[in-house]
């Protein structure tokens, strides 16, 4: 009886067990482009970020060695130029330098810029105008239970009215402390380097939205925190006016990573912009609207 | 003596005339049986020695030869498997004769065969192929479970998809372009088990035909193929039971006269039993399985040239899965059809076929891996009715005509999300699922031409019509094959055929389970369309001990569907805005080559082919290889008596790997979105990476014997072998991951079935 037992439960086990191994994949011939994201802001200093893509397989690298240095990057108007030196920020939350390309004079409103990248092989162009229009932010709230694409989540949902007679896009972003008590999304902070220490962060929602559908109308974005908190925890959130370069590109980054992390999602492959197929990324403008206070209920 | 004046000539001419013009020639047509069971004999031919003309028995066993009126016909009517029968026929008028053939014990060794004898190089059809049951049970089976569809896999230009994925890929074709008919009612997912095992019950079925070119008139709305199953009548002269048990289920089949020789039944069933066994041992089990399928036929005769055929089939699975690599799954789908059919004659010429089928087919799948979940629903009914007229004036010519119309429902639904922390996950509520109608009708007529001995022609065309919410497709297929005999053995065959298709089976590339979802034609989804040639040299050697073919074929698919990147399906999705469309374009070259009798008997079939999809809005625009673009599909197959009782087969199977997408670089992105991590992918090239070759072996042994029980003897076999015997791990899906401490990117490649032994024992009373 007993080896009959055994018998039928090897056939049961051997029928409905599959088997997982590791393999090797091979790395595929990849010729690398660069990652270029350029940013100006009326009344900021123009920020670009440069740098390089790499091979699949390459695993952790330092974003030391993604940066490409030495590059000529000019940002200028009909009048005036400005010439952008590398600089970099330590993120303490990430535990990893941040490198990017600083301006030393501030945006104009209403104004075209040109972005010239020349890293000594390519040259890459691209023009933004800083005509956008910010919106005011009605109300900001919570809710602990919303459902979207992402899932099921909290969310902090913030009210505004869109500007009528032209297409908007969107981007939530909320400035909060953060120390290493909190986590970000199901981990407690990853390598978190805060210490004892209480920074203050900016917050970017994973999403950009459209005003499709609803022109001049009141929009509601609920954004789910990437950070826990508890009650009382003060933000002050606002709403990014962004141009349409900046959205089309950070619209496919989000459409591709919810395909690397659902995978019942189709894959995305993410289309050349603004500088043609050498290189990914956007330069667009985006301007901010008023900061409003908001207190976590929980 | 008074003469016959000039104007009474006339009538007495043109009675002369009108005689000599009736005997001229006399039709002797009739129905082709077993001798034992009144089973029609599909594809048994009837041949006249003298005139050397013949002609073959069709789906019902029904033929019609027509011949110049001699004094004596000699005629022999022949079937494989079976005792060759002579007769004489002494008769100026057309003759009735219903033949009866003796199964014959010397021709076991034969397996299967294009057609018959040397219908493969002579007539004028290409890409058929029929599969005599009796052959198939003895070629090894997963778990015991001998198997249509597997055996199907084993042809050239036919090949599976992911072990324990549903569906078979004929000719550079999507699984849903194949169309599936049991007693001429559409089976939408004939897999059970996951494209384990097929829905079919092997006792209760009488013919298998697969048609991947050269497509008869008569067929339509699917692009690749048509797998035309046809179920036993049903012993008319005694009961019979037959059935096994094996190693996941068993089986039985009872058949037998209603009214002896006018009237039968069969009955059939089958269920696995892993999961009573299961909850037997592991009440608590997370992973359990079941499938069940029956099938029942009734037939009539109402006199002599009617007969009324009623089927009915049912197949249901349902099943859940728990995974060691977080991969989870439940999944409950099922089909069930019912067939009335009316065969009239017209006289000995003209045969006519009437049905009226509904069938019903409905998929619900959740899965889950990872942190996310998935959830499909797709329904399908149909009410479909057609007629097929089949005029043989005389052996050179065969003439089909007819119509049909379908009715069609579908409903589906699909939802992903990430699982909720807390709170239920969403359900599909079916009843909730807007229901989209179409209307599919079609008319069409087809000639078979035996121009000379050299010399064949079959040609014809189909004009479907379809209907969807205002939106109308009149389509036109022509269809025409020729054949040229170069000798008695070897001729050349090519064909050119337009096929149409109105309902897809959209599939996700990420997706390693069942999730097609089906939808209809309309005015932003077009049909689906395709034009077939293929050339062909067809040579049989040593009177048919050998048969070999070489085929190349050449297949432009427009209108094919897929879903856009970075689709993600809501309830609320309109699907239709979630698809984007383009082609594809398959080419191929088909070598066959097969032993039909003495001890060892099987076939080698090798194909070499390449097939290429171009969406303008996937992979930038570019061409990219369909996920089924095997390069090289091997497999050989041997089946050997070893003596009167026992036997062994074997085959291996050997394909390259199907393809995936990989993306060759990693792009470093700021300011994304903070629950983001900054790396992106750099993708340039959809499925630019394959799975590893897939290769096993199977083994079975199998002994019979003749038995007793309670004073009843009956035949036993037992079977017993392995699948996969060298325990290879093939490839069922890779999945990425990404080391959270090192970012590390790596693969991981499940595999579903390891080496699996199996032992069933099969009785028959």
């Amino acid at each position: 009886m007993m080896m009959k037992n055994i018998m039928v439960l090897a056939i049961v086990a051997t029928l409905f067990n599959c088997t997982t191994k590791e393999v090797i994949l091979p790395q595929l011939p990849y010729e690398g482009r660069v990652s270029i994201q350029g940013i100006v802001e009326p009344d900021s200093i123009p920020r670009v970020y440069f740098n390089r893509t790499v091979p699949y397989l390459t695993g952790s690298i330092n974003t030391a060695d993604l940066v490409i240095r030495n590059a000529i990057v000019k940002i200028s108007t009909l009048s005036e130029s400005d010439i952008l030196r590398l600089d970099s920020i330590y993120d303490k939350v990430d535990c990893r330098y941040l490198y990017f390309y600083n301006g030393n004079v501030k945006i104009k409103k209403n104004m075209s810029y040109i972005l010239e990248i020349n890293d000594g092989f390519k040259t890459y162009t691209a023009t933004a105008t800083t005509s956008i229009v910010p919106v005011t932010i009605d109300s900001v709230s919570y809710t602990a239970t919303f459902k979207d694409l992402y899932g099921e989540h909290e969310g902090v949902l913030t009210y505004f009215k869109d500007i009528l007679n032209e297409t908007n896009y969107y981007r939530y972003e909320m400035l909060r402390s953060v120390d290493s008590t909190v986590r970000r999304g199901e981990k407690k902070l990853y390598g978190s380097c805060l210490g004892g220490d209480s920074i203050k962060y900016r917050e970017l929602g994973r999403s950009v939205y459209s005003d499709q559908n609803l022109e001049g109308q009141q929009i509601k974005l609920v954004i789910e925190p990437a950070f826990s908190h508890k009650e009382g925890v003060v933000g002050y959130v606002r709403v990014q006016a962004i141009d349409k370069a900046t959205y089309e590109f950070y619209d496919q980054i989000d459409r591709q990573k919810l395909g690397q992390y659902n995978p019942f999602v189709e894959p995305f492959f993410l289309k050349e912009g603004q500088f043609g197929k050498d290189a990914i990324g956007f330069f667009g403008a985006r301007v901010k609207s008023e900061p409003v206070k908001f207190i976590f209920p929980e | 003596m008074k003469k016959c004046p000039p104007s009474t000539l006339i009538p007495i001419v043109l009675c002369l005339c009108t005689i000599q013009a009736f005997s001229q020639n006399i039709t002797i047509s009739g129905y082709i049986k077993d001798d034992e069971t009144k089973e029609a004999l599909i594809g048994a031919t009837i041949y006249e020695t003298k005139l050397q003309k013949g002609a073959t028995a069709n789906e019902y066993g029904f033929y019609s030869l027509t011949l110049s009126s001699v004094d004596t016909l000699n005629v022999i009517i022949s079937y494989i498997g079976y005792m060759p029968v002579v007769k004489k026929i002494f008769s100026k008028t057309n003759v009735r004769l219903d033949i009866v053939l003796a199964s014959s014990t010397v021709l076991d060794e034969v397996v299967i065969t294009a057609t018959r004898n040397d219908d493969n190089v002579n007539k004028s059809q290409v890409g058929v192929i029929a599969v005599p049951m009796q052959k198939i049970k003895n070629l090894p089976a997963l778990m015991g479970e001998v198997d249509i569809l597997k055996i199907i896999q084993l042809l050239p230009g036919v090949q599976s998809g992911q072990e324990g994925t549903t569906g078979f890929f004929v000719r550079g074709g999507n699984s849903d372009q194949n169309l599936v008919q049991l007693d001429e009612a559409t089976v939408y997912n004939p897999n059970h088990l996951f494209g384990l095992v097929s829905t079919f019950n092997i006792n209760s079925i009488n013919n298998v035909q697969l048609i991947k070119g050269g497509f008869p008139a008569q067929y339509g709305g699917k692009l690749s193929s048509i797998l035309d199953i046809t179920m036993k009548d049903g012993n008319r002269e005694k009961y019979q039971v037959e059935g096994g048990i094996g190693s996941i289920s068993g089986n039985i089949t009872v058949q037998g006269p209603i009214i002896k020789n006018k009237a039968s039944f069969i009955v059939s069933a089958r269920r696995s039993y892993m999961d009573l066994i299961q909850k037997g041992f592991i009440p608590a089990s997370t992973t359990l399985y079941s499938f069940y399928d029956f099938n029942a036929k009734l037939n009539f005769d109402l006199g002599k040239n009617d007969k009324i055929y009623l089927t009915a089939f049912r197949g249901r699975d349902n099943g859940k899965y728990t995974g060691a690599n977080s991969l989870n799954y439940g999944i409950d789908f099922g089909n069930s059809t019912a067939t009335l059919r009316w065969n009239h004659l017209f006289g000995s010429r003209l045969f006519a076929n009437t049905s009226f089928i509904i069938n019903n087919y409905d998929l619900g799948l959740n899965t889950t891996q990872g942190n996310y979940y998935s959830l499909l629903y797709t329904g399908i009914n149909d009410i479909n009715g057609k007629t097929n007229i089949t005029w043989i004036p005389n052996p050179k010519h065969m003439i089909d005509f007819g119509a049909s119309y379908f009715y069609h429902t579908l409903f589906p639904a699909s939802y992903s999300s990430k699982i909720p922390k807390k709170g239920n996950r969403v359900q599909i509520d079916k009843n909730l699922i807007p229901k989209k109608y179409s209307n599919e009708m079609a008319i069409y007529a087809n000639h078979e031409w035996n121009i000379s001995k050299k010399f064949g022609l079959n040609y014809g065309v189909r004009l479907p019509y379809y209907t969807a919410y205002q939106k109308t497709y009149l389509l036109f297929e022509p269809r025409i094959t020729a054949k040229i005999n170069l000798d008695r053995t070897t001729s050349i065959k090519g064909s050119f055929t337009v096929m149409n298709q109105f309902l897809h089976a959209v599939p996700y590339s990420t997706a390693s389970l069942p999730t097609d979802v089906w939808i209809p034609s309309s005015g932003l989804v077009k049909p689906q369309n395709s034009q077939q040639y293929s050339l062909g040299l067809f040579k049989n050697l040593k009177e048919n001990l050998y048969e070999i073919s070489v085929e190349g074929y050449y297949k432009d698919m427009k209108n094919q569907v897929l879903f856009k990147q970075g689709t993600q399906l809501t309830l609320e999705s309109n699907i239709e805005n979630q698809l984007t469309f383009g082609s594809g374009n398959s080419y191929g070259v088909e070598f066959f080559v097969k032993k039909n009798t003495g001890r060892l008997t099987g076939w080698v079939s090798y194909t070499l082919s390449k097939t290429t999809q171009t969406f303008p809005e996937l992979n930038f625009g570019n061409p990219f290889p369909f996920t089924y673009d095997r390069r090289h599909n091997l497999a050989v197959v041997g089946s050997y008596d070893i003596s009167k009782r026992w036997s062994v087969s074997a085959n291996f199977v050997f394909r390259s790997g199907s393809a995936y997408t990989l993306p060759p670089g990693l792009i470093p992105i700021a300011e994304d979105g903070s629950l983001y991590d900054g790396r992106y992918y750099d993708y340039t090239t959809r499925n630019n990476t394959r799975l590893n070759p897939y290769n096993r072996l199977d083994v079975s042994f199998s002994y019979k014997k003749e038995r007793k029980m309670f004073g009843h003897v009956y035949q036993s076999e037992l079977v017993f072998g392995a699948y996969n015997i060298y325990n290879r791990q093939n490839p069922y899906f890779v999945y990425l991951s990404v080391d959270p401490a090192t970012k590390q990117p790596q693969a991981n490649q499940v595999s579903l079935l390891p080496i699996i032994p199996n032992i069933s024992y099969n009785f028959k009373f």
